[in-house]
């Protein structure tokens, strides 16, 4: 359980972060090629064309696949945190069996 | 082995429903959670991005640098959006000065630099090339287009505030005669806009800045209206589609056939002058010319099953989502009063125009300076179109 939330999190997390780290550098601004007609001689450069992919990709996940792959954590989330509540008195017995099979 | 294996496919499968049922509950609770309260828009109250958007604008018209590098921008690709961006802008200031008491004083100052920057300008600076390519076929040559938009620029300005020492009469008065004259003597009652070339989106806005010439000055051409639309639903409609051509020579052939980024702005300029003629087309326009994706909608270039070729107008229009055509529906869609169809829209403007604020400012980074101003058009529109039609009612102008 507690591998699928994190997995989902960072699903989730990684590229919305990534966009805002694109923002806060500029190279959102790249986003302007959007339009084929900001299209000039030497510009976009494929170095900026990689960035504008990049912005678009990312973007998508803050103005929704972000909610997407956090709420589908939610589940996982509150299962593990029942599970982890539960743990000290499941897991104790079978451990005490266990290393005495051993 | 197997064991992992089993242990592998069961995590899987509960990713996968449970990203399933995630998707389901972001569809269900979309409309509430994601896309705005089209309301905020029709209030009496500016919304935060429409005075991101308003900040912006002024702090490019507070530089003279900074216009001017804007507006080569836009000239450099098309001087048409050079102009649109213009009049769209102050279209916007109009409805803000008209609907916002509060902004009036703000608005009408930058209206008039707006203004004044732009009447500087030789009419011919705002064509595309092919404009200076042959003569136009009425003479002395003008263009409806030009003419058109900016003397409803200096009309509405006048609406909002008409001191009789107002510097531009004279000149809304030619611009104004020289709309009627070319609109008269067109066979169709078009205007050209470039030679031998009649837009449906200039020649109703020009009717409209005939209109708020009439409610200014006391004239009347109800019965070029009149007679405009009778012509409109006899020779300007395409026969398969019962939607405005986009262009037509001066004889009423056809040069571009309904095309997004044209017509919905016919339309919502139609709505003052010709308001039955205008929800009609703007209805059809819904019907064949809107497309739906999950909770977004968007404009189509055109209507399903045909197509047409990819121009500066249309721009590259995916899965025949055009972006020219979202934009203008959305003007459109605000002054009908649509106001699903606007949240909709507007909705997929959030996501595809990647809004930015920087100190207050606000713009779309996938935009440009014409998007922009098309984009705080749709936003403010109302007040004006408003002011308009309560005006023409009084001087019995309009039923």
């Amino acid at each position: 359980m507690r591998t699928n939330w994190i997995i989902l999190v960072l699903a989730g997390m990684i590229p919305t972060c990534t966009f805002y780290l694109l923002d806060w550098t500029g190279a959102t601004e790249s986003l302007r090629y959007i339009s084929t007609t900001a299209w000039q001689a030497g510009h976009p450069s494929p170095g900026e064309l990689v960035l504008m992919f990049l912005s678009v990709i990312t973007w998508t996940w803050v103005k929704g696949f972000m909610n997407l792959f956090l709420l589908a954590a939610v589940p996982f989330f509150i299962a593990d945190v029942v599970r982890s509540g539960r743990t000290p008195k499941v897991q104790a017995a079978p451990k005490a069996r266990t290393s005495g099979h051993s | 082995m197997k064991r992992k294996r089993t242990n592998f496919l069961k995590h899987f499968t509960l990713l996968i429903l449970a990203l399933c049922a995630s998707f389901a509950i972001n569809w269900m609770i979309a409309p509430a959670a994601y896309l705005p309260d089209a309301g905020d828009y029709y209030g009496t109250e500016l919304t935060e991005d429409v005075r991101g958007q308003l900040a912006h604008f002024y702090w490019i018209w507070d530089d003279q640098d900074r216009r001017d590098t804007a507006h080569e921008e836009m000239r450099q690709q098309n001087p048409e959006w050079d102009m649109i961006s213009r009049s769209f802008f102050a279209y916007s200031l109009a409805n803000v000065a008209l609907g916002y008491p509060a902004e009036r004083e703000r608005a009408l100052r930058y209206l008039d630099r707006v203004i004044e920057d732009t009447v500087a300008h030789d009419w011919r600076d705002f064509l595309l090339p092919y404009g200076a390519a042959r003569p136009f076929i009425r003479q002395p040559a003008s263009s409806v287009m030009v003419d058109g938009e900016f003397s409803l620029m200096i009309g509405l300005r006048r609406l909002v505030d008409d001191s009789p020492d107002y510097r531009h009469r004279a000149l809304h008065r030619q611009m104004i005669e020289r709309c009627i004259a070319a609109m008269e003597a067109g066979p169709v009652l078009c205007g050209e806009c470039y030679p031998d070339e009649c837009w449906l989106w200039c020649n109703p806005l020009a009717l409209t800045s005939i209109r708020v010439f009439d409610i200014l000055e006391g004239t009347d051409h109800s019965e070029l209206i009149r007679r405009w639309g009778e012509m409109a639903e006899k020779k300007l409609l395409d026969p398969n589609t019962g939607l405005m051509q986009s262009a037509v020579t001066l004889r009423g052939e056809v040069i571009h056939p309904p095309e997004g980024s044209t017509i919905w702005i016919g339309a919502y300029c139609l709505q003052p002058v010709l308001p039955d003629l205008a929800a009609r087309q703007y209805k059809r326009m819904k019907e064949l010319l809107a497309g739906d994706c999950l909770f977004l909608s968007y404009g189509r270039e055109w209507p399903e099953g045909t197509r047409g070729d990819w121009d500066i107008d249309s721009g590259f229009t995916p899965f025949g989502m055009g972006p020219a055509s979202t934009g203008f529906a959305l003007v459109a869609s605000k002054q009908m009063g649509d106001k699903d169809f606007f949240r909709r829209l507007l909705g997929l403007l959030d996501i595809v125009g990647v809004p930015k604020y920087t100190s207050g400012r606000m713009r779309y980074l996938s935009s440009n300076l014409v998007g922009d101003a098309t984009f705080l058009l749709a936003k403010t529109s109302g007040p004006a179109w408003d002011e308009i039609d309560r005006r023409s009612r009084e001087r019995g102008l309009l039923e």
